[in-house]
């Protein structure tokens, strides 16, 4: 039961990571595939209000 | 009291050093609205008061050119920082000193905080700071950023010029005729308290980016609206007498966004055409920017010697005798290449795979706990698998390859602190333009070996249009440090012994392409002319160890978060779709899954590359995601646990020669959407876009279908 819910917990996870993501990046037209990239580190094409950076860091 | 210090300077001035030292880790960093430009600001107290540290970005002037000028300009003249805290090479007072000029036109209180004195000292050179203070109208505190001398005084200097504020206004002390055309044109706009009488609406006013136009040109856009979008109500207009000055100059950005009159355009034009007649006369064709720029040299001439600088006659420094090699006709290139093959023999030798040997052995200890956990709770088949085929060795995979990124990463902080990417940029400007391209492309395009989103807004600097499309069409074939799994991955299956020496021939097939393409192109669709290119080349110095530490802190940690949110994400989502039918049916041959029947289809296209099988095309769909998701994809598809085991099962599917042509095609192949999205926001031309993904699809095919069928020749 326990490794079910667990189970179902990582599907949902997932889901609304991917959805959350899918959302934003298309809100910011690309500029939140950036998002704690650490290749990047620093920029990454502007992210006026729609970047995950500026949000987790605010 | 709260105040706001800006902090200025040119570029290797010690800027980011006194940042640091002031602030310590207290930073908060992010980017300026709407552009690439990183914006670091931190708190710190100064007696009673709070005093907010905003990082301006590294400029040598203040003109309309690039997104960094206009920033900094931007902000000192709309935000109106109580203090601008300059920092000054004492180095080189020449060119500094442009910038602090330019930076007291603002009127806004500045202090000069007097740099790398030590260095100055030992070069036997003396300048009175006292006098040179006197002389400019702004406290000079003599400092040592790296070792935090002179800090006392300098936090004196800005209390007292945030609490009883002395802005200074350089161009009274300007030559005759560039003060009596400064007078007129003050005089046009309204006089000095004229800021309601005109409006420089366009560049200064709050431009919400959803409202822009699709199809407005960004480039234009950026530099039309001083650079980039601010947050919030602009309560200040900029001084009238730097307005006029601008105007004086011919700066564009102000010219087409002041909001004047015809009569006031008149009068203005004629007095700019007056104030050149003037200094045509001395100089035959000089133009007015090139005279106020001469007056602004005269004035720090006046300064320097009223001081009482001596310059010592110049000796050949360390970097001079550095860059005779390292800059040498025909040593610098092989020099180039043996620092790269340097830096993969250390990351993908013994070092690397020690380090990623340590990570795999506790990825590994953390699956066979999970295993333990789940069968211990009796744990339904799919969620088993899921754990452990999808979540664990989805990331797991990927984590495996932090301890090589980081040391990539790591000696690309130290070359670029130590001043060698710069000569790297230059050696490449060299061979570029035999096949005329532009050297000033490479500079982004050297961005690329980062990340190739980075690379093609960092194209926004290259002023020239035609320049700034190609770079933006060719960086993707730089490869980005997101393919550095994938290829330790392969190369460690297949090259062992032989890792750094293919991965630096991927890396200069990539040059190669990028080159070869652009040949192309500018006999093609980019025939026009070429632009110059200016850069500094600073001196050598040692890579301040904490700073290289710190950037590397921060990326592992940026590393470990997009590992456990997209990486985790799309592991499950894969694990999904290979582990259930199209109607959702619980699977045990692959081949009838979702990833299955899709991968059939594309599979067919790429048999001429070597790898026809269905899991390698649907691993390059993944990799448009996250390049590392390669990896992550084929260790699901493959049902293996651990790294080492991917390897194997990697050996079992690919040829060497297959392999190598798959490294290929990932090498230039389209990169991850937040790329393409990059290059569709920055090319604003659906026809240009079109043209990048053709071109790097096309030629990621043909090269890789050549090498393999080639190849297959010689063989087996």
């Amino acid at each position: 039961m326990i490794a079910t819910l667990i189970g179902v917990a990582i599907l949902t996870l997932a889901a609304v990571i991917l959805i959350r993501r899918a959302g934003r990046f298309i809100r910011t037209r690309g500029r939140s595939g950036c998002a704690n990239c650490p290749y990047s580190r620093g920029c990454c094409g502007g992210c006026s209000g729609g970047c995950d950076r500026d949000i987790a860091n605010s | 009291m709260n105040m706001t210090i800006a902090l200025a300077g040119n570029p290797n001035s010690g800027k980011t050093t006194l940042f640091n030292a002031l602030t310590g880790s207290n930073q908060y960093v992010g980017n300026w609205p709407g552009v690439t430009v990183e914006r670091k600001e931190a708190k710190f107290e100064i007696g009673d008061d709070l005093a907010t540290l905003v990082d301006l970005p590294g400029v040598y002037s203040l003109s309309p050119y690039s997104i960094e000028e206009n920033i900094t300009r931007h902000f000192i003249a709309q935000h109106q920082p109580d203090v601008v805290l300059n920092i000054v090479d004492a180095t080189n007072l020449e060119r500094n000193l442009y910038l602090t000029l330019q930076l007291m036109e603002l009127e806004r209180p500045v202090v000069v905080a007097l740099n790398l004195m030590d260095e100055l000292q030992r070069r036997g050179e003396t300048i009175d700071c006292a006098r040179l203070s006197k002389e400019l109208g702004a406290p000079v505190v003599p400092i040592s950023a790296k070792k935090k001398q002179g800090f006392d005084p300098l936090f004196q200097a800005i209390y007292d010029q945030a609490h009883n504020p002395t802005p200074a206004h350089p161009a009274r002390f300007y030559e005759p005729s560039t003060r009596d055309a400064l007078r007129e044109i003050v005089e046009a706009l309204g006089g000095f308290t004229a800021h309601s009488a005109f409006d420089v609406d366009e560049h200064f006013t709050h431009r919400d980016e959803n409202e822009r136009d699709d199809d407005h040109n960004a480039h234009a856009s950026h530099r039309h609206i001083g650079g980039y979008d601010d947050e919030g109500d602009l309560d200040y207009a900029p001084p009238t007498t730097w307005v006029a000055l601008k105007l004086l100059e011919g700066d564009e950005l102000l010219k087409e966004s002041a909001q004047l009159s015809d009569a006031q355009r008149a009068r203005i034009r004629k007095s700019v055409s007056d104030y050149v007649a003037r200094g045509q006369a001395e100089h035959p064709g000089i133009d007015s920017l090139t005279l106020v720029v001469d007056a602004r040299y005269r004035r720090i001439d006046q300064v320097l010697k009223a001081a009482g600088f001596h310059r010592r006659e110049r000796e050949i420094s360390t970097s001079d005798k550095i860059d005779r090699i390292v800059t040498h006709r025909y040593l610098a290139f092989p020099i180039f290449l043996a620092v790269m093959g340097l830096m993969f023999a250390i990351t993908f030798g013994p070092v690397g795979t020690f380090l990623t040997g340590l990570t795999e052995s506790l990825v590994g200890w953390i699956g066979d706990l999970a295993g333990a956990g789940l069968a211990a709770a009796s744990a339904p088949e799919w969620v088993t698998s899921l754990v452990l085929d999808g979540v664990i060795a989805g990331v797991g995979g990927v984590l495996v390859f932090l301890p090589q990124i980081l040391l990539i990463f790591l000696f690309m902080s130290i070359l670029e602190d130590s001043g060698y990417m710069s000569r790297a940029a230059f050696i490449t400007d060299r061979l570029l333009r035999k096949f005329g391209l532009s050297g000033r492309s490479f500079i982004p395009m050297l961005m690329g070996f980062g990340c190739t989103t980075t690379a093609i807004v960092a194209a926004r600097g290259v002023e020239n249009e035609r320049d700034r499309r190609m770079t933006i069409l060719l960086t993707p074939f730089m490869s980005c440090g997101a393919r550095l799994p994938v290829y330790g991955l392969f190369t460690a299956a297949f090259f062992p012994g032989r890792q750094a020496l293919v991965v630096l021939s991927l890396y200069a097939l990539g040059m190669l392409m990028m080159i070869v393409c652009g040949v192309i192109l500018r006999k093609t669709a980019f025939r026009e002319g070429d632009s110059p290119f200016l850069m500094e080349l600073p001196p050598y110095r040692l890579p301040h160890l904490k700073s290289v530490l710190r950037r590397l802190w921060d990326r592992a940690k940026d590393f470990l978060t997009r590992a456990g949110t997209i990486i985790f994400a799309m592991s499950v989502l894969i694990w999904f779709m290979q582990s259930f039918s199209p109607t959702l049916q619980w699977v045990t041959d692959s081949a009838q899954s979702i990833f299955g029947r899709l991968g059939a289809f594309i599979a067919p296209v790429f048999a001429p590359l070597g790898f026809g099988q269905w899991e390698k095309g649907v691993a390059l769909l993944s990799g448009l995601v996250a390049k590392e998701a390669v990896v992550s994809t084929l260790q699901v598809l493959y049902s293996v646990g651990s790294a080492s085991e991917l390897t194997t099962a990697i050996a079992a599917h690919f040829t060497p020669l297959s392999a190598y042509s798959f490294l290929v095609f990932i090498l230039l192949y389209v990169p991850c959407v937040a790329a393409l999205a990059a290059a569709r926001r920055e090319l604003h031309s659906t026809k240009y876009f079109l043209m990048t993904i053709c071109i790097q699809l096309g030629t990621a095919y043909v090269v890789s279908m050549l090498i393999y069928q080639i190849g297959s020749l010689f063989i087996r």
